[in-house]
């Protein structure tokens, strides 16, 4: 290799690129930071009012419906409901705390536990918001097809295909990310 | 939020800002989205300082804290890119450019960053190390890779980008 071509000359022509911004300045940062809480707090909130929406409605089944398979199937998504927010809640502090920590992992340590972190939330969907729900919906399609039987029987079918193919889905999707695991260095 | 904290990050921002722009730019090709990463490094680099204990040097510090945000970025946008690649399949291939071409600075950077665009990100990091002139053992701090694993992959780099820059393929 030549000098022309060797460390020095490969790093100044890197080192040389022309500069594109100025520093950021201490006062954007501090806004920054508060920028990324109050985003963390919108989203917080809209999945707060999404589950109080659906404990609303539900709410109002349990106390008015006729069929008493409706009220307990009704009483049981709102418990599902309530189950996956506070588990959106304490994943959401596991994350943050995760890029808390962006300087405490080397670059291979990081992006491995990355990794794994998205690999096991995809393998897990099932369990932590499809089979929640599952109990009380198939509930409530019973208490359906009682008054209007293929209706309840229609909408069973449509909530196991669709839970099914989620399934299918989200596993294809952690294969995909532990094949990327596997192609990592192991650590030395 | 403490002013140990703003000092401490003042300190980083002047000795390395240079280098974490051109960081942004290894990572990031579009202009308005490689600013939003630069400031997404920087205020990541900022709160992070808050933990600074010294248990590594500020450099160490500084480049993981830049690299794990930019690597979070590429592995959510992944679907989004064009398909990366390893150091082998870059050593294998050409990229079929003009060789009459006369080596120009502006055009060699370019193609040097169309080619680092082009490698997978772990791979990606310990090129732009390398360019940025840190030696393998502080490499190896930074990546993770054993410092023989670090040489390993700066030798193939450096030959690869020799090898380029002679047949004019950079």
């Amino acid at each position: 290799m030549t000098d022309e071509y060797g460390d020095a000359a490969l790093q100044r022509l890197w080192q040389s690129q022309p500069k594109e911004t100025t520093m950021t300045p201490l006062d954007d940062l501090h806004d920054g930071a508060l920028r990324f809480q109050q985003r963390i707090a919108w989203r917080n909130g809209r999945e707060y009012a999404a589950g109080a929406i659906v404990i609303v409605m539900f709410g109002y089944a349990v106390a008015t419906s006729p069929s008493p398979i409706i009220r307990v199937a009704s009483a049981l998504i709102i418990a599902a409901t309530a189950f996956v927010s506070f588990y959106l809640h304490t994943h959401g502090a596991a994350r943050r705390a995760a890029l808390d920590a962006l300087a405490a992992a080397s670059v291979l340590e990081f992006a491995r536990a990355e990794l794994e972190r998205q690999r096991d939330l995809l393998r897990r969907v099932w369990l932590w918001y499809e089979l929640p729900f599952m109990p009380g919906l198939l509930l409530f399609q019973i208490g359906v097809a009682q008054q209007h039987p293929e209706r309840g029987a229609r909408g069973a079918v449509v909530i196991v295909a669709v839970a099914a193919a989620t399934y299918a889905l989200n596993r294809y999707a952690a294969s995909r990310i532990q094949k990327r695991l596997d192609a990592l260095p192991r650590p030395d | 939020m403490t002013a140990a904290q703003d000092d401490r990050y003042a300190e980083a921002a002047a000795a390395y800002g240079p280098s974490l722009e051109r960081l942004a730019q290894a990572y990031e090709p579009d202009a308005d989205r490689r600013r939003d990463l630069l400031q997404e490094i920087h205020v990541a680099l900022w709160k992070s300082l808050l933990a600074f204990d010294g248990r590594c040097s500020l450099r160490t510090w500084v480049y993981r804290v830049a690299h794990n945000v930019s690597i979070s970025e590429v592995t959510r946008r992944r679907a989004r890119m064009p398909v990366l690649v390893g150091l082998d399949a870059v050593e294998a291939t050409s990229d079929g450019v003009d060789r009459e071409a006369v080596f120009d600075r502006a055009r060699a950077r370019e193609r040097l960053l169309a080619l680092i665009h082009r490698l997978e990100p772990l791979d990606r990091q310990v090129i732009v190390l390398y360019l940025e002139g840190l030696e393998a053992a502080a490499i190896a701090d930074v990546t993770g890779f054993s410092a023989a694993n670090v040489a390993t992959k700066v030798h193939r780099i450096k030959k690869l980008l020799a090898q380029r820059f002679r047949e004019g393929t950079v």
